[in-house]
């Protein structure tokens, strides 16, 4: 890598990781299901084994995750406070990207500038913006990238090795991983269609990934399979929030959320490489694309997450379209153009980008400080093992800030009943009835109902009818108001 | 599919570079017998013995138990079940399971013959019946009295006289495939195209091919239209595709993950070898039936387990640009097969019925009334017939046809209100409940009927842990 570029591509990291911590920092809190990831980290860091029996998420649960990513973080946890490392870490794995698009950009186009394009790209993508979020994808993202950087490196041993070290890190990181076999598969095919050989390295390493991605997901997984089938894919999540998901694909949405520049120059590359150049290496790349847009549109993974993934792909196949389109400014008869074409270009993604990717960082779900200071305060205030309603989203702050049982989280593989529960919930936050309230309460053992700003704005209240006394005394109220559950439901003699 | 012994040992020497796993598969395949004996004694003991130690009843599944029941009275529609009529008479009912377990003892060594005498590669037999014997559907249909353990027993044991050298026994073969279309119809179009395929590439004598074909022909529409015999017996499970299919899912039976992986692979790379295209005609029966009826899983599993065979084959006879990650796939493979079985028997005891389940059934028999219907969950429908001698709502296979029925059961099970239940209950005559441990798992115990169990019109009258017969008055 010539010096130049080496140090454009550290500013372009930088800059991307300098403007991610701004923005982690700056927004408060975490996203709601980061504090979930925060629990299990902290429990590795304090036991050194995740929390698959949990005592506080549904009032006691069995779960399974796969825990790479939990293990990863709680190393960093013993050299810094687990909240740093929660803001800092994750926002260095995605920044990592910007290295990792050049690389694969570098290695298809060979051109710098192209690639250096891609990489600005991908450290400004909108749809990667999720600054404050402390999840699994934040690894995931990265790694996927460096596997594919490995194995299009293949034909050279180190890379062999990186590529088996980070696929069997992915498998045990993230379920989503089936996204690369399927990519492989399509990648598979496209090479038959068009007649191309597929070397014999590739196909045995996309065979080995396939037995031992299937391998390892039957051992972690295998009470939940056997128990929720094939609906495993869709997590038990109950069927009235299911849509939210996993929506219905939107193609203006996902210009949005990937750029509408991007978007538009990944059409005409995949355009390009399935029907004019044929390409080998962009084929692996397209299949990706494919796997990840077909996935999403039957529903076989999360909209956001494909998107994600979506816009990494497409960042780098911008390196492709821009080399393609310096050529032909050359073969014009305004070569001179091209001087400028870099600055132009530049120009118009920074316009199209930064700002929306500024405001997807914004946007982000988290909540208040107050609504922290409210959990926390009945960790303080209530006896251990006393469990707590709340909304979906806040149920990870019951058992993370206030160390007590909750109703409902987002967790919900192994969940029986989910259906009615979320059901019982939504009641309790809409129901105008005390009695139906109490029985909910009572039937869910419940002794303390929260009700912060933002279930107030989900809801679209101003407050609960029934929280009257005797039966609900108020025990907090600072903007976040909280109830205890004073009353029974008692059976009525029958006449 | 003959190879030559030259054949043979060139790709035995191209396995034998796989350094790390090539000595032990030589040893195995030496000693394949032993091999297979000692796997099908873990894979068939383990289950029955766990059965045993819990003192619940040897024989599981709800189809052993429907044999069981029609077997114990013979009449000229159902003639077929004489012979279990007469070991149910002259054998001690736990005794009984050595049925499937003599019958999968059996085709494993006929198979073993057969492959033999057709000169099939010895590899090829060996990952087969390594694949078969380790499969959950193997495992399920020979630890329970299954009609289609009977129907692979019955082919093997027809091609197996169909190939000897001897012309009696190449015509008594077709006393034996006459037998097996007494199973169902389904079973008996695949019959019917093993044996063409048979016929078609050994070019056999006329007679004999054109007398097979026509008996097997004549025999399966004869059934179908005079005896009325089903298209396809059960089902005796809800119907899901994919976890009957794929163990791993949660299916009673089925084939482990890797092993449908496998078959993936061999459909394609078989395709070119115009010799296996008939497999393919057998694959599409297979799917077809299984599609209709989830019950055909074995049969299917048997055509699935042929092509992750030739997927083995494909995957290991050449070695690979990278030797270790050969080795390590091989290894995985392993594994996870090993997995699936292991897992599979851990959870096959709780198919059914535990001693508690028996004993509360039993009861019913001794102390309520012959006339008495009997509600309860469709998946019991066979263990109330047989040891209550009672009639249920309805028999699960038949729910398609009961329809009105199978919507009674599910109003009943979780309406909770009285105004619903209470007159459904007496418009239906249904006075006597059996609540079986599935239905406490599977509902909640705070609504529909066992919620209403509460009310003083239900009377709990006999109960053995967690299985309980209620009175409704």
């Amino acid at each position: 890598m010539e010096k130049a570029t080496r140090y454009w591509l550290t500013a372009i990291f930088i800059l991307t990781l300098v403007t991610r911590l701004v923005l982690a920092f700056v927004i408060p809190n975490f996203t709601y299901e980061s504090y979930f990831n925060l629990r299990q980290v902290e429990h590795i860091h304090d036991t050194g084994l995740p929390l698959y029996q949990d005592e506080l998420s549904y009032n006691g649960r069995e779960s399974r995750f796969l825990p790479f990513f939990h293990y990863l973080l709680a190393g960093f946890s013993f050299l810094m406070p687990l909240e740093l490392v929660a803001k800092i870490i994750p926002n260095i794995f995605i920044s990592l990207i910007t290295i990792l698009v050049y690389l694969i950009s570098k290695k298809i186009t060979n051109n710098d500038p192209a690639s250096l394009i891609s990489a600005f790209i991908a450290g400004f993508m909108p749809v990667l913006y999720f600054t404050n979020s402390f999840t699994v994808e934040t690894l995931f993202l990265p790694l996927t990238l460096f596997a594919i950087y490995c194995f299009l490196n293949i034909p050279e041993r180190k890379y062999l090795a990186l590529y088996l070290v980070s696929f069997i890190v992915l498998s045990l990181t993230s379920t989503s991983t089936v996204l690369i076999l399927i990519g492989f598969g399509i990648y598979t095919l496209l090479s038959y269609l068009e007649q191309k050989q597929i070397r014999n390295e590739e196909k045995e390493l996309m065979l080995f990934s396939l037995f031992l991605f299937v391998w390892l997901q039957l051992l972690f997984f295998k009470k939940v399979l056997i128990n929720e089938g094939i609906e495993f894919i869709w997590q038990n999540i109950p069927p009235q929030i299911i849509q939210s998901y996993f929506p219905e694909v939107s193609i203006l949405q996902a210009v949005v959320l990937v750029s509408v520049v991007p978007f538009l120059a990944g059409l005409f590359v995949v355009y390009q490489s399935l029907f004019k150049v044929k390409s080998q290496r962009l084929f692996l790349l397209i299949s990706l694309v494919i796997a990840t847009t077909s996935l999403a549109w039957f529903s076989l993974l999360r909209f956001n997450f494909s998107l994600s993934f979506f816009g990494a792909i497409l960042a780098i196949l911008f390196a492709s379209f821009y080399y393609d389109l310096a050529e032909y400014v050359s073969k014009t008869k305004f070569p001179w153009l091209r001087r400028y074409l870099l600055a132009i270009t530049l120009s118009v993604l920074i316009l199209t980008i930064v700002p929306l990717a500024l405001s997807t960082a914004w946007k982000q779900d988290t909540p208040t400080n107050q609504e922290i200071a409210a959990f926390q305060w009945l960790e303080k205030n209530t006896p251990p093992g006393a469990r707590v309603a709340s909304t979906l989203p806040e149920g990870h702050l019951v058992t993370y800030y206030s160390k007590r049982p909750n109703f409902m989280d987002d967790q919900f593989s192994l969940i029986k009943n989910v259906k009615q529960r979320f059901m019982d919930l939504n009641t309790l936050y809409t129901t105008k009835f005390q009695t139906q309230a109490l029985n909910i309460l009572e039937e869910n053992k419940v002794q303390y109902l929260v009700l912060t700003p933002s279930a107030k704005e989900k809801y679209g209240i101003e407050k609960m009818e029934y929280l009257t006394q005797p039966c609900f005394q108020k025990i907090y109220d600072l903007g976040t108001r909280i109830y205890s559950i004073k009353c029974n439901l008692e059976e009525t003699m029958s006449i | 599919m003959n190879t030559t012994p030259e054949n043979n040992n060139k790709n035995n020497k191209t396995f034998q570079k796989m350094d790390l796993l090539s000595k032990y598969y030589d040893h195995l395949l030496t000693h394949k017998n032993w091999c297979f004996s000692l796997i099908l004694l873990i894979v068939l003991g383990m289950p029955l013995l766990s059965n045993y130690w819990q003192n619940s009843p040897l024989i599981m599944g709800p189809e052993s138990y429907y044999h069981l029941y029609h077997a114990q009275e013979i009449s000229w529609d159902n003639f077929y079940y004489w012979p279990l009529n007469l070991l149910q008479k002259a054998l001690p009912e736990s005794t009984l399971i050595l049925i499937p377990l003599i019958l999968a003892v059996a085709s494993v060594l006929i198979m073993l013959q057969l492959a033999k005498r057709i000169d099939l590669p010895e590899k090829l037999t060996f990952f087969f019946m390594a694949l078969l014997i380790s499969s959950p559907i193997f495992i399920f249909t020979s630890i329970t009295l299954s009609a289609h353990s009977l129907f692979f027993f019955l082919v093997l044991s027809g091609f197996l006289l169909l190939t000897s050298r001897l012309k009696v026994f190449r015509y008594l073969s077709i006393i034996l495939f006459a037998l097996a279309t007494f199973i169902d119809t389904f079973s008996s179009i695949f019959m019917l195209v093993l044996q063409a395929t048979y016929f078609y590439y050994s070019h056999k004598e006329k007679v004999l091919t054109t007398i097979c074909l026509m008996v097997t022909f004549s025999l399966t529409l004869f059934n179908y239209l005079v005896l009325q015999l089903p298209l396809q017996l059960g089902p005796f499970y809800p119907q899901r595709l994919l976890p009957e299919l794929v163990s791993d899912l949660g299916g009673v039976g089925g084939i482990p993950l890797f092993t449908l992986l496998l078959a993936v692979i061999g459909v394609f790379m078989m395709w070119k070898e115009k010799k296996y295209h008939w497999t393919y005609l057998l694959l599409l029966v297979g799917i077809g039936a299984y599609i209709q009826n989830t019950h055909f899983i074995f049969l299917l599993a048997l055509v699935i387990i042929f092509f992750a065979t030739m997927g083995i084959i494909y995957l290991f006879k050449n070695q690979w640009s990278i030797e270790t990650l050969q080795q390590f796939t091989a290894l995985i493979l392993i594994l996870g097969l090993l997995f699936s079985t292991l897992t599979y028997l851990g959870r096959i005891t709780n198919t059914g019925p535990s001693a508690d389940e028996a004993k509360v059934l039993t009861w019913l028999k001794e102390n309520v009334p012959e006339d008495q219907t009997i509600f309860s969950l469709p998946e019991s429908s066979y263990y109330i017939e047989y040891f209550s001698n009672k009639r249920p709502l309805f028999e699960y296979q038949d729910s398609e046809r009961e329809k009105d029925k199978v919507n009674l059961t599910q109003t009943l099970l979780t309406s909770t209100y009285a105004s619903i239940t209470f007159p459904l209950l007496e418009k239906n005559n249904l006075s006597m409940i059996y609540i079986a441990p599935k239905i406490k798992q599977t509902y909640p115990n705070d609504k529909g009927l066992l919620f209403l169990l509460k009310n003083e019109r239900f009377k709990l009258v006999y109960s053995s842990e967690e299985a309980e017969v209620w009175v409704f008055k």
